[in-house]
């Protein structure tokens, strides 16, 4: 690291800036003692909040909606990721697979908007069961997959000119324990660690908005993303007010307070993910 | 990259397309049970492809003058901060003009966004429309730190000082990179933008919004006309023709790019 950015990384003041921004992490704490102890959330917001119980009560157990469904989808989208990255490695030799095939799911995802890819499968999904949640996240995770793919692909492309792993190559290791062991467990986990927490930061985003604007997650689902849009067109029927305190009035206490918390929570993941990018980068 | 690897992986990438094509158009045989019958006017689609056109190509101008200009303004302040050695002023700058303005962009996601958008009906639904797909997404954080990455390895290169010990000025040399890194995104950009137009598109029609292009067409037929797939094939033929004209201008300038340098 050069002169200019070791002092730039040592300025107090920018080191204080670093500092507020996690901030925004107050409110996802908060959030989470109010699901574990309702009693704080009915003494100091429900008076305030002045809406339906039914909405209440979903945004107190909204956040449980983004756990299992999160889980899975980043567990599937590593997967396959390791996948198609893994085809560098063990066909190098391959022209066609190890460029074209390797990257086939970044050129189908780079070639056509993602989110005309989300919103043409939403329409072939049922949404009449809990299972839904479990097949969108996965493939809203999946529509992210180019990004760590290309990133896993730089690392092992990086990797397997190196002399340690041509060293084991010569030895006769499998090659297999080469690339799980040597490569994706020592070299890689950096970068699914720190994925993965983007990953969930842009599965929240990006199921909050387009359950919000365009109304694809069904009425009865329990997701903040379905209540910001419940709510919102619950107490303005005209999309389009005169003006903004109309707006501001007309809204309840609740979805701004759901809004802060999905923006916060996005806010304190990728904080998250850039510090322990930060601090891997720097070992 | 080698302009042969880059006419290669554009080939492969025409036939994805036809793929997609060809796909969605089997898949029309099993959804509508009867074959597709797109009984929608071809000329309005072209209509339609040049409302999107403008829309996003005018988005996509515009955020990429924003990055230029916030990359330049830091690497500017690095550089005068290297010769004058003000770091107060510097950090004032870097450190706190530029990052809260970041901060502000992330802030503004694209529910906020809307929400002011919705809010603000004295706003005139076209300015409001391009406001929302510059700032909405997140684009500009990959943008910024893209081409101020490739400013700043330029500015610690010895092709600065080379360039002006033989007499070409460094704005030039600046320029030219700029140039480069821009071009390097503006794919990916121009196709993020057009996936975000759908929600322009869509939410900015009832404030009298004059864009109704491809996208607000695809969006509608789905959802307004309940599963007409036939429409959604047309507007879908739109936005892969529209794809396919800016990748194959963006591949010749790449050519282009890559011969010269």
């Amino acid at each position: 690291m050069d002169k200019i950015s070791t002092h730039y990384f040592n300025d107090p003041l920018l080191k204080f800036i670093q500092r507020i921004q996690w901030i925004p992490a107050i409110v996802p704490v908060l959030y989470l003692i109010c699901f574990f102890n309702p009693f704080v959330f009915n003494t100091i917001f429900v008076p305030l909040c002045n809406t339906h119980p039914e909405y209440i009560e979903k945004f107190i157990n909204g956040g449980v909606v983004y756990i299992l469904p999160c889980f899975c989808a980043i567990t599937i989208t590593l997967c396959l990721c390791i996948f198609f990255a893994s085809l560098t490695f063990f066909f190098q030799n391959h022209y066609f697979i190890s460029s074209a095939i390797s990257r086939l799911p970044n050129l189908l995802l780079e070639t056509f908007p993602q989110i005309f890819w989300l919103y043409i499968i939403s329409f072939t999904i049922d949404t009449s069961n809990n299972e839904y949640y479990i097949k969108w996240y996965i493939i809203i995770a999946i529509t992210y997959s180019p990004i760590i793919i290309d990133q896993l692909n730089s690392r092992i492309n990086d990797l397997r000119e190196k002399n340690f792993i041509l060293a084991e190559t010569m030895v006769g290791q499998n090659r297999f324990v080469i690339f799980f062991r040597d490569i994706v467990w020592y070299y890689c986990i950096d970068i699914m660690v720190v994925q993965s927490v983007y990953l969930i930061s842009s599965i929240i985003s990006m199921e909050a908005c387009m359950a919000f604007l365009m109304r694809i997650s069904p009425d009865n689902s329990s997701s903040l993303g379905t209540l910001l849009n419940t709510l919102y067109f619950a107490d303005i029927e005209n999309k389009w007010t005169d003006s903004f305190l109309a707006m501001i009035t007309n809204i309840s206490t609740l979805f701004w307070l759901t809004l802060i918390v999905i923006i916060s929570t996005i806010f304190t993941l990728n904080k998250i993910a850039s510090s322990l990018e930060q601090k891997w980068t720097l070992k | 990259m080698k302009s042969t690897n880059l006419i290669q992986a554009y080939l492969f990438r025409i036939v994805i397309y036809c793929i997609l094509l060809a796909g969605f158009y089997i898949a029309l045989y099993y959804i509508t049970d009867q074959g597709p019958n797109c009984t929608s006017d071809w000329n309005r689609l072209i209509d339609r492809f040049w409302t999107t056109t403008r829309l996003v190509f005018v988005s996509f101008i515009l955020l990429l003058l924003l990055s230029i200009l916030l990359a330049a303004g830091q690497s500017f302040c690095d550089y005068w901060r290297k010769i004058n050695r003000i770091d107060t002023i510097y950090v004032f700058i870097v450190g706190i003009g530029i990052k809260f303005f970041l901060f502000l962009l992330v802030l503004l996601g694209i529910i906020p966004i809307f929400l002011t958008a919705k809010g603000f009906n004295i706003l005139l639904p076209n300015v409001g429309a391009y406001l929302s797909l510059i700032f909405a997404n997140a684009m500009i954080l990959q943008i910024y730190p893209h081409i101020y990455n490739e400013l700043s390895s330029e500015l610690q290169s010895a092709h600065i000082y080379g360039a002006m010990s033989g007499g070409i000025p460094p704005v030039k040399t600046f320029v030219k990179r700029i140039c480069i890194s821009s071009l390097d995104i503006s794919k990916s950009l121009y196709i993020n933008l057009l996936g975000f137009s759908i929600f322009v598109e869509y939410q900015f029609k009832e404030a009298g919004s004059s864009f109704q292009g491809l996208a607000y067409d695809f969006i509608s037929a789905l959802y307004d006309h309940e599963n007409d797939w036939c429409m959604a094939f047309q507007a879908f033929c739109g936005i892969i023709i529209m794809i396919l004209i800016v990748d194959t201008i963006w591949t010749f300038a790449k050519i282009i790019v890559t011969r010269k340098s």
